[in-house]
């Protein structure tokens, strides 16, 4: 099984290498069909918007709505590195939408089920690790979605604060700004009194 | 206790979503599907949006033919009312000054109180919270804000201000400003920020700027606790100055030596209607601190407070030379010559005023104020 990556957001090829030497064999002037598209950058937007929600139970919509988002736009572009910039942008757009309206069901009581923190949770995390985590994410459900992707990118995604801020869409004072506030409320919220 | 970081960032390090190969397939099946259901959908969606267009444009022609007269003309949100001869902004607001320049507050809790904004010199109060501040250049105009103990002077340039107690964070992104605080001074150029006053002269300990500390998974410390208003200095740091002088009166509340807290018993008195009590206070910041940065402020303000407010020129005139020698800033100490001039004259001094005029005309030729002094100056 090829697991997204741990940490930061290195892309993993998940058909082998085949793919890969496709992918430089391909001249520049040729746009990347959407099926090899999302057989090569699924998992990192897997990976990235799994880490914003905290959950896996939306995972396959989500990531489908990435990439239904983005359909038209990657015909327009040829480099690797700019599809996968790209479609992190569009997944933190999603996955902060889809936190927005979570917020909203929960507001009105339309949503009952339990977030299940566990499901994006490696299976060797000791349970210690596991304790930790949902409580991060227990803290994390009362931060804005904004301020709470700005966090998960930096200390869960392991993205650099330059990096974040281009997949947040906003210039890098707006991310550190959100970035402090969220620092600031989780300090609040973990420590123990 | 919070969980040391690198626990921390080894625990946050196994949230790994589980998507493998298998997954990436059976999605990706998923996805064909939908695509082909979204082809179908753009039909219908032509059709409704041609109903919604065809609606739209009866009621818009409806509209225009009969104009509603007590609608507002921009839908521009109300501007905060303004206290005498100054104006509170609150967050979301972006302030436009007489110069050009613009700030532009950056969260819901600050506020910024505008003490003077003329052609000659800006001074703005960042009571609290974060602001960025992008300053026309303007030659002859003194730009400065003031944090609690910390003010920065601008010729032309865009910074950013927090106030976290009593240090503020400056980082400049064009230009270059000039720093100071009770026994410092120093110069930023774009590109480069700290916290004034710098940590080991901070009065209050403050254990780490927020800004580095943003880069831990948890904030160094608490965000400041914001006190209740109880003193003068609270209601005279928030713009209320007509609280803030009558609590300074009536319950005769001390004021203390320092060069912030005279300035602002200074700002309480005269931006309430009382200059004449503005005055002690200014002249204890020249007298008590003379090499204070904002000594030559001090005594500028003064000046106008004499000439303008309580028609004393000749005493004007000596407070604006006070501020012209004192000043290191070239702005400032042109504009506190032209005013010297139109001191003397009003005093009565036209031999002074005339000497004074000449000396303007010899060292700043295409001065701002070249007009008036040659006027005032006799001149002409």
């Amino acid at each position: 099984m090829t697991s997204p990556s741990k940490r930061g957001p290195h892309l993993q090829l998940v058909a082998g290498d085949h793919l890969a030497r496709a992918a430089d064999e391909r001249s520049s002037s040729e746009p990347l069909p959407l099926d090899q598209a999302y057989r090569q950058f699924a998992p990192y937007v897997a990976a990235i918007a799994g880490r914003i929600m905290g959950h896996d139970a939306d995972l396959d919509d989500l990531v489908q709505d990435v990439f239904l988002e983005a359909t038209r736009g990657i015909a327009a572009l040829r480099d690797a590195a700019a599809i996968k910039g790209w479609l992190g942008r569009i997944a933190v757009r999603a996955a902060v939408r889809r936190l927005r309206r979570r917020r909203v069901l929960r507001a009105l009581h339309l949503q009952a089920e339990a977030v299940d923190y566990e499901s994006v949770i490696s299976l060797d995390a000791t349970p210690e690790q596991r304790a930790l985590i949902v409580r991060v994410y227990r803290a994390l459900e009362a931060l804005g979605a904004q301020d709470r992707a700005a966090w998960v990118l930096r200390h869960v995604h392991g993205e650099s604060l330059e990096g974040a801020a281009k997949l947040c869409g906003c210039s890098l004072s707006t991310y550190q700004r959100r970035l402090r506030r969220a620092a600031t409320y989780l300090r609040e919220e973990l420590t123990d009194d | 206790m919070t969980e040391p970081a690198s626990k921390m960032e080894d625990a946050l390090s196994r949230v790994q979503p589980r998507w493998d190969v298998e997954r990436t397939e059976r999605t990706l099946g998923d996805l064909a599907r939908r695509r082909r259901r979204r082809q179908v959908r753009p039909v219908l969606a032509v059709s409704l949006a041609a109903c919604a267009f065809v609606t739209l444009g009866v009621l818009f022609a409806h509209r225009v033919r009969s104009p509603d007269t007590s609608a507002s003309t921009s839908g521009m949100p109300t501007p905060p009312a303004q206290s005498t001869n100054s104006s509170v902004v609150h967050g979301g607001r972006l302030l436009r000054l007489t110069d050009g320049s613009r700030v532009e507050v950056l969260d819901s809790k600050t506020r910024i109180v505008k003490l003077e904004d003329s052609a000659a010199v800006v001074l703005l109060a960042l009571a609290q919270g974060h602001a960025q501040f992008d300053v026309a250049r303007r030659a002859n105009r003194v730009f400065r804000v003031r944090s609690g103990d910390v003010s920065v002077e601008v010729i032309g340039t865009r910074f950013v201000l927090q106030r976290v107690g009593t240090r503020t964070h400056v980082a400049v992104e064009r230009g270059r400003v000039a720093v100071s605080w009770p026994s410092g001074r120093r110069e930023l150029a774009a590109g480069e920020a700290d916290w004034f006053p710098p940590a080991r002269e901070a009065e209050d300990v403050e254990a780490e700027s927020e800004v580095g500390a943003a880069d831990e998974p948890f904030a160094a410390e608490r965000a400041p606790r914001v006190e209740p208003k109880t003193s003068w200095r609270d209601h005279a740091e928030l713009g209320e100055f007509k609280r803030a002088y009558e609590l300074l009166e009536s319950s005769k509340q001390p004021v203390g030596s320092t060069v912030s807290e005279l300035m602002l018993a200074a700002d309480a008195a005269r931006l309430s209607g009382h200059p004449a009590e503005s005055v002690g206070f200014l002249r204890r910041v020249i007298s008590e601190h003379p090499r204070d940065a904002r000594a030559p402020l001090a005594a500028f303000t003064l000046g106008n407070v004499l000439m303008n407010q309580l028609g004393q020129p000749r005493e004007a005139e000596a407070a604006y030379r006070i501020a012209r020698q004192a000043s290191s800033s070239a702005a400032l100490s042109q504009d506190a010559l032209a005013r010297q001039v139109e001191a003397a004259h009003r005093a009565g001094d036209d031999v002074l005023a005339r000497r004074l005029a000449e000396r303007y005309v010899r060292e700043y030729p295409r001065g701002r104020r070249l007009g008036a002094v040659r006027r005032f100056g006799g001149l002409q």
